[in-house]
């Protein structure tokens, strides 16, 4: 420590480091000059009064002096405090990437195993961020209210929207609702000109006070004000950013231009909206001002979709509160619109939910909490992992940790050193994570169904990238603060000598403890998606009432002007039908209103000729002929051909769910039906078609009536077949070619009616089976790495556990213990965890699944021939696992094994 | 004012290495050295020889340890580093400089006269 000056350093001067300690040592040194100089002149031969004042003459001004020095060691405390700290981080990490690169094995396991859990994690919880917990894009979205109708009597699962009266009462009436918006959409055709073909746009009939509900401000131009919500000759019209990019080549001189548009109505463009803006489930080309008279009496006519904006504060069921009760004074003034037989009947009453829950879903909600909740099964398997193999490194670390706490580290030392390794695991894991994730998001978003809605332009963001490290800061906090835990290496290890190895029987517990959670999550998780797996299999094997094989369909809108009449009408398809009929490959062509499987339809109020019968609102459509036979739906008596059609009966077929409603025993053939009201005559059945889940495969079958085009004689308007989605069957065409097929036959028959883009009925119908595949598909990957972490997990304890225990394997086998034995011995233990965590796996299977009921069909959430195969797969696993362990423990050759213990 | 303190105060810097360079001291024993050395001719406030250290202490020309004089009084003691040697070899060079230039002008003064 010292040199030359022979032992007068008896200790490193370090700088204090609190104030009141560095004044005092200041004090120290500067004291000592003063009582040593004074002493020196008393010596000389001054009096001790005399020496004071001669020394503190030539001291000059102590406080100063003293002042100034306190000030100089305070910077140098503060550089020196720095440049330490900085030393420390810089030798813990090159200490710790040495340790971990010392063991690559054990790095490279843990590594892999994390950033697994945490990659799958992370792509759950942006899609459950991104679909479930943001806000809606709209600046008040915590305020906005979403305002339907349901109708129990009539449709069980069904939501209408409001009525024109309605809005205009809550409008006004409302104390609760700053605003309220409506609106309505359609597809209307647009002419071709040189550069376009002709084409059909999504358009959307906004009352004037939607904007400022949804708090949409225009890109350029201006917004409707509110004297264009009333009718007029020329009226205005807004462009999505996508049209106007799309039509227009986003032309800068737009405004004021004008727009030929459906009834070839002119529209004058007064404005162009930002990118994205939108109502929450349709995308609009263009906004039209929806021309509601508030001076009309109001309707039973529920066809308006209504958002509205709450006041500050005011909380959704507060607005619920005040809306249904604006809602029985409503039914009140207007008895006639509102009979009481009318309400008793259908159960009639407003549904208000605020927007973020209507556009979500609960189920959507549901089954992306139940995604996550996996993955987290699997972050924790893969978190137990890591801290298995943490442990098993405590064990061979003991006597360093020993060591380094008998050279005098404090426990705050250690944790910095261990923290430092765990860190830098845990954040080469997320790295590895966000790219996995990110990955993975793209899996899931090709895989992610139609209805999954908010999908668009979803990726990794900071929120993912924030969250990911979180969790892997949480997870190497943990893991890195385990070898504190176990501090009870203290001297007394050290002294054990060479068989400071053994490990405590704590830590084998844990050890064990781990594993059997690990198996007991993976058993539930397993459960989950062999539930989801069942689900689809079932699905799958419905027969949705059609046949999906080789059928396309197109949705073609007829001008009104130009079809006024039924035969103009039926003419059209009665033309197009045998033009596409005797194109080569097809085998059959017709027309519906309504496809199966694709959107809402709504009910007619039908009445049949059967005394007493019931008068109930049903699904209606109304088919060409060839229709049946096109979609594959079987028939029994006549499918209606061109020639029973008009010949003046109004043919018609009703499904055979509405036969056994209406007709009971009775055969409905050559009976009547038709629309509910005095005008109308009965149209003729000939035929009873089977049934069709028209709603999606996991609704029951819908009873419906098939209307044609023409109608009886004595009926001279029917206002039905403008537009219809085609239907062709043709196996062995591509879709293109079907679509070119009808194009073509469209333009010869009459160029301005446009063609829209063709879907495939098989996927139609595979979007319908899409959440549940996809739940299916989630739930199966997840359980697939929990079982494979899980395997490893076992693998790894049974191997540490045959490893510990070789000196009394040798003993055993020295005393005659057969190669079988040894195997059966290892193998049992490990299935005994296994078995252990099964037990859990199926409680909490049990527990959970419940939550995933309304996600099944045609499953009880507690099959127990699933739970019976997760156990089964889970013990293939645990025996697979421990089938090289016991290997080994079989090959020990007992002479060497107890030599080396 | 100001200028004579700074002048002061690089000359007590130089005085101090100096008197470190035979070897560890506490302050009050440098400046018995000085005092002794230069013969009692150069008077210092003594007071003002500790923030001098402590600031070479802080640029790391001295080392400090806390020691027992022969009396067996605690004393802290201060020791050049390797820094400071560079620095007081640094400072006797300019120093010579100095007064050797000094010295021209004031010879050539001396002759105009």
């Amino acid at each position: 420590m010292t040199s030359g000056e022979g032992g007068r350093f008896r200790r490193v001067f370090r700088l204090p480091f609190t104030r009141t300690r560095l004044a005092r040592v200041i004090d120290d040194e500067l004291r000592f000059h003063i009582e040593e100089r004074i002493r020196e002149f008393e010596a000389r031969g001054m009096t001790p009064d005399q020496a004071r004042v001669e020394v503190m003459r030539r001291f000059g001004d102590y406080d100063s002096y003293s002042r100034e020095a306190k000030r100089i060691d305070e910077a140098t405390i503060r550089t020196l405090n720095r440049t330490e700290m900085l030393n420390t981080v810089l030798r813990e990490l090159r200490h710790a990437s040495a340790t971990l690169l010392r063991s690559p094995s054990f790095s490279a396991i843990a590594l892999v195993t994390l950033a697994l859990g945490l990659g799958a994690t992370t792509a759950i919880f942006t899609l459950l961020d991104r679909v479930v917990l943001r806000p809606l894009p709209y600046p008040n979205a915590e305020r906005l209210v979403h305002v339907g109708t349901l109708w129990p009597g009539v449709r069980a699962d069904a939501e209408f929207a409001l009525s024109r009266g309605q809005f205009f009462y809550f409008k006004d009436k409302s104390r609760t609702l700053a605003n309220i918006g409506l609106y309505d959409t359609d597809m209307l055709p647009i002419p071709g000109d040189g550069s376009h073909p002709a084409e059909r746009v999504r358009t959307l009939f906004a009352s004037t006070s939607l904007f400022s509900v949804l708090g949409i401000a225009p890109e350029r131009g201006r917004l409707f004000t509110a004297d264009e919500g009333i009718p007029r000759r020329r009226t205005v019209a807004v462009l999505s950013h996508g049209y106007w990019q799309r039509r227009f080549g986003g032309d800068e001189h737009i405004v004021g231009k004008r727009l030929v548009l459906g009834d070839s109505l002119g529209y004058d463009i007064i404005g162009v909206l930002p990118p994205g803006a939108n109502v929450p489930d349709f995308k609009a080309d263009i906004w039209i001002p929806n021309w509601l008279d508030p001076a009309q009496p109001p309707q039973n006519n529920h066809t308006h979709f209504a958002i509205a904006l709450a006041r500050p504060g005011v909380s959704t069921s507060a607005v619920a509160e005040e809306l249904k009760r604006l809602q029985k004074q409503f039914e009140q003034a207007w008895p006639d619109v509102y009979p009481q037989k009318f309400l008793d009947r259908t159960g009639f009453v407003l549904n208000v939910s605020s927007l973020h829950e209507r556009v979500v879903g609960s189920k959507i909600a549901r089954a992306l909490w139940i995604l996550f909740g996996a993955v987290a099964f699997v972050l924790l398997i893969a978190a137990a992992n890591v801290a298995n193999l943490f442990l098993v490194r405590i064990d061979a670390r003991r006597r360093e940790v020993a060591l380094r706490k008998a050279l005098g580290a404090g426990n705050g030392q250690l944790a910095v050193h261990y923290l430092t390794e765990s860190v830098l695991l845990a954040l080469a894991a997320a790295a590895g994570a966000v790219v996995m994730g990110y990955m993975l998001l793209k899996v899931v978003v090709a895989l992610a169904p139609e209805g999954l809605p908010r999908l668009e332009e979803i990726s990794l963001d900071w929120r993912s990238v924030a969250f990911c490290t979180a969790l892997a800061m949480l997870s190497a906090i943990v893991f890195g603060l385990l070898p504190l835990g176990s501090a009870d290496a203290d001297v007394n290890m050290l002294r054990e000598g060479a068989r400071g190895l053994t490990s405590s029987r704590g830590r084998n517990a844990a050890r064990r403890t781990l594993v059997v959670a690990q198996v007991a999550l993976a058993v539930a998780l397993f459960s989950g998606a062999m539930l989801m797996a069942k689900s689809y299999s079932r699905l799958r094997d419905v027969r949705p009432g059609f046949d999906a094989a080789g059928v396309v369909s197109m949705s073609i809108q007829l001008p009104y002007a130009r079809t006024r009449t039924v035969e103009q009408r039926s003419s059209f398809w009665r033309q197009l039908s045998d033009r596409i009929g005797v194109v080569p490959g097809v085998v059959g062509a017709g027309g519906t209103e309504q496809l199966p499987l694709i959107g809402q339809s709504g009910c007619s109020v039908v009445k049949t000729d059967v005394p007493d019968a019931p008068v109930q609102c049903v699904p209606t459509t109304v088919v060409t002929p060839g229709y049946f036979a096109a979609m594959g739906i079987r028939v029994r008596g006549r499918e209606p051909d061109w020639s029973l059609t008009e010949s003046g009966i109004g043919p018609v077929v009703v499904s055979k769910a509405f036969a056994d409603q209406f007709f009971g025993d009775r055969d409905p053939i050559g009976r009547g039906v038709k629309i509910n009201s005095d005008r109308i005559p009965f149209f003729q059945i000939v035929g009873v078609a089977e049934d069709v889940r028209a709603n999606g495969l996991q609704k029951p079958p819908v009873n419906a009536v098939y209307f044609p085009v023409v109608p009886p004689k004595a009926l001279p308007a029917w206002e039905a077949g403008y537009g219809l989605a085609f239907v062709v069957r043709a196996p062995s065409m591509s879709t293109a070619q079907v679509f070119n097929a009808v194009r073509r036959a469209v333009q010869e028959i009459d160029p301005s009616v446009p063609v829209d883009e063709p879907l495939a009925m098989e996927i139609v119908v595979s979007r319908s089976m899409a959440q549940t595949s996809f739940t299916m598909m989630l739930l199966m990957i997840s359980a697939s790495i929990a079982l494979l972490l899980s395997a490893v997990g076992l693998y790894g304890v049974v191997s540490y556990m045959v490893a510990h225990r070789r000196a009394e394997i040798g003993i055993r086998m020295a005393l005659g213990a057969r190669v079988g034995e040894v195997t059966t011995m290892v193998l049992s233990q490990s299935l005994a965890l296994a078995t252990m965590g099964i037990i859990g796996g199926v409680v909490i299977a049990l527990l959970g699944t419940k939550l995933m009921q309304s996600l099944l069909f045609e499953v009880s959430a507690n099959d127990p021939a699933v739970l019976a195969l997760a156990s089964v797969a889970l013990v293939s696993v645990a025996a697979l696992a421990s089938f090289a362990p016991a290997r080994r423990a079989a090959r020990v050759d007992p002479v060497e094994a107890l030599r080396s213990s | 004012m100001a200028q004579d303190l700074d002048l002061l105060r690089g000359t007590l810097d130089l005085l101090i290495l100096k008197a470190l360079s035979w070897g560890p001291m506490h302050g009050l024993a440098v400046l018995r050295w000085i005092e002794d050395v230069s013969r009692h001719n150069l008077q210092i406030e003594e007071g003002a020889l500790y923030p001098a250290l402590h600031r070479m202490e802080q640029k790391k020309w001295l080392d400090a340890e806390w020691g027992y004089t022969d009396s067996n009084r605690k004393a802290k003691y201060y020791r050049l580093s390797a820094l400071g040697r560079r620095q007081l070899t640094a400072e006797v060079t300019k120093w010579s400089r100095y007064t050797e230039a000094v010295g021209y002008v004031l010879a050539a003064a001396g002759g105009s006269r």
